[in-house]
């Protein structure tokens, strides 16, 4: 039943909605990627992030899908990088800079370990509040918090652990474009202003210093952004910044403010294609920032303004 | 060094974000005593309705009055959240352990409050909660009386000055002040003023949050500059920097708060993703 709403509704977007999707996946096992890949290959071209400015301007035969990988994990450069080569799918890998080549665990990954040991959010870690946190603060009471339980990470797993500089490299030796995450995966907009810009600054010129190469592509952590936080990744090198607004992208979407769906490892096909037929209508997925359905008021002023300023061109021209 | 002497003034049990106050002044390193009243400076309830039927007339304090049942609703939702946010559990394991021996007086202005801290020669007081105070209590400190307003003073003084911005659409009046205190309210000499990031989605409790975090960390810095025989400098302001004074909202200010989404849709935060 789900396999044949989700089949109708991505046929319907599919033909009637322009532009593509962005998705953003974060870890999967060579099965769950061929299940996203599959699912989303028979809707989408995937193209490479280069092609995405011409992409936005002219429609293609099919809408186009670009997959990107947050946070640098190995797995994306062990399982992940690997199956999309052999099944010629192009990616961006959005690297934490400060995490890669280290020991360290990011702070979602010991805090959902947390919630898994106890069954429920520890004090001052509830799911509204852990996301308003700056990050030192955050982490110092997800750390305290595992310590307090007992909670360690497997630091064998590849899933947990970060990707080293070589892999970083690599990824970008066989095509794949690498993009900044981040020095840390500080929430942006819970930092200080001169914190953020510096965070972003730092971790923009690391991934062109350890790969040799301008780094044109930013991902907010967790998607929650400002115009002034972008435009600063913009200065810093960023042509393509990412968001995680889940709708679909067209030309309306200025490249600094790109949005992207989420999806998850283990969602099936059916999930998948519904899931991205719905971000097609732009107004009934909840972001995945933590920000509900603020972002249709949003996008909302943004074509509002971009109406009122197109008749004030007109008007001009007329006038003229 | 002289260690640096700090009375903090606080009304009732202290809540999420008087807790992070103490606990940041304590952290700077100085000798921390307490001083707790039963009762805060505000005037008697039917004073105030007197005052405000006089001023404003009939329909405005009726709309007060009905604003104030919104009111305290939302302040008990705010403290719930801000319980979570300042995480109440660990400040209320930190206050335990603190050895803290609040000394209790009746209330904020009376004369005793004056004596006792008259008996502690503060050098710095600081207001962490309670209604405004009165000279002779400001008297008692030998270097300062400091105060964190939350809101950008001089542009927005009183109360709730978070809320109304959101209200009014002022992005500007955002964030949290520190000043030294005078008979006025939140008029005297600044010596910080910071603004959290504004973005999408925020609530007026989480701007409130993260306005509080910054300058309780400012203040910390202010008192150890104190502590080490420095003076700070007064914060450097535009010239002729309009100035307005809000108390609380009425049913009307309630209403248009609650229609934003408590600030999720205020027109001043989402316009943060369009424009810098």
């Amino acid at each position: 039943m789900l396999s044949s709403i989700g089949w109708a509704a991505m046929a319907l977007a599919s033909r009637l909605k322009p532009g593509g999707v962005i998705v953003n996946e974060h870890v999967l096992t060579r099965d769950q990627l061929r299940v996203h890949v599959d699912a989303l290959g028979r809707w989408f071209d995937f193209i490479h992030p280069d092609e995405l400015p011409a992409r936005l301007r002219r429609r293609g035969r099919k809408p186009f899908c670009l997959l990107t990988f947050d946070d640098g994990h190995r797995s994306n450069a062990t399982v992940v990088a690997p199956e999309l080569e052999r099944l010629g799918v192009p990616a961006a890998f959005y690297v934490v800079t400060g995490f890669v080549g280290t020991d360290q665990v990011l702070w979602f990954t010991l805090y959902n370990l947390l919630r898994k040991k106890l069954g429920a959010p520890p004090p001052g870690l509830g799911p509204l509040a852990v996301k308003q946190l700056p990050h030192d603060l955050r982490l110092d009471r997800i750390q305290r918090a595992c310590a307090r339980h007992g909670v360690t990470p497997d630091l064998s797993d590849e899933d947990v652990t970060a990707m080293t500089w070589t892999h970083v490299r690599d990824l970008q030796r066989r095509g794949f474009v690498i993009g900044a995450h981040g020095e840390t995966h500080a929430i942006m907009t819970r930092e200080s202003r001169q914190s953020a810009l510096d965070n972003i600054g730092l971790s923009i010129a690391r991934v062109a210093r350890e790969t040799g190469a301008p780094c044109t592509t930013f991902a907010f952590p967790n998607g929650n952004y400002t115009a002034e936080l972008a435009r600063h990744a913009v200065r810093c090198g960023a042509r393509l910044v990412m968001t995680a607004e889940p709708t679909w992208v067209d030309e309306q979407f200025p490249l600094w403010r790109l949005p992207r769906v989420q999806l998850f490892d283990r969602q099936d096909r059916a999930t998948i294609e519904l899931k991205i037929a719905v971000g097609a209508a732009g107004r009934w997925l909840p972001s995945g920032d933590g920000t509900g359905r603020v972002y249709r008021d949003i996008n909302r002023l943004a074509r509002a303004r971009a109406r009122r300023e197109a008749r004030s061109g007109e008007r001009v021209v007329t006038a003229g | 060094m002289p260690e640096l002497s700090v009375a903090a003034l606080i009304v009732g049990d202290p809540g999420p974000q008087e807790l992070w106050t103490l606990r940041a002044v304590a952290a700077a390193g100085c000798r921390l005593s307490v001083v707790r009243a039963r009762a805060g400076a505000s005037t008697p309830r039917w004073q105030r309705a007197v005052s405000l039927l006089r001023r404003h007339g009939p329909l405005r304090a009726l709309s007060r009055a009905a604003g104030a049942l919104i009111e305290a609703r939302e302040a008990a939702r705010q403290r719930a959240r801000l319980e979570e946010l300042f995480d109440m559990e660990d400040l209320r394991v930190w206050w335990a352990g603190s050895r803290l021996q609040p000394i209790e007086v009746g209330a904020l202005n009376a004369p005793e409050t004056a004596r006792e801290l008259s008996r502690l020669a503060p050098d710095v007081i600081v207001r962490v909660s309670g209604g405004v105070l009165k000279p002779h209590v400001l008297a008692q400190a030998r270097v300062a009386a400091l105060n964190i307003h939350h809101g950008r003073a001089p542009r927005i003084r009183g109360m709730w000055s978070i809320p109304w911005a959101v209200i009014e659409g002022r992005a500007d009046w955002i964030g949290a002040t520190i000043h030294v205190m005078d008979e006025g309210i939140d008029t005297g000499p600044i010596l910080w003023r910071g603004a959290p990031q504004l973005c999408p989605g925020d609530t007026v409790v989480d701007l409130q949050f993260r306005a509080h975090v910054e300058a309780a960390d400012a203040l910390g810095r202010l008192l150890r500059l104190y502590a080490e025989g420095g003076r700070p400098r007064p914060w450097p302001l535009p010239a002729g920097e309009p100035s307005v004074y809000r108390s609380s909202p009425g049913l009307g200010g309630w209403l248009s708060l609650l229609r934003l989404d408590r600030g999720r849709r205020a027109r001043v935060l989402l316009e943060r993703a369009l424009e810098c």
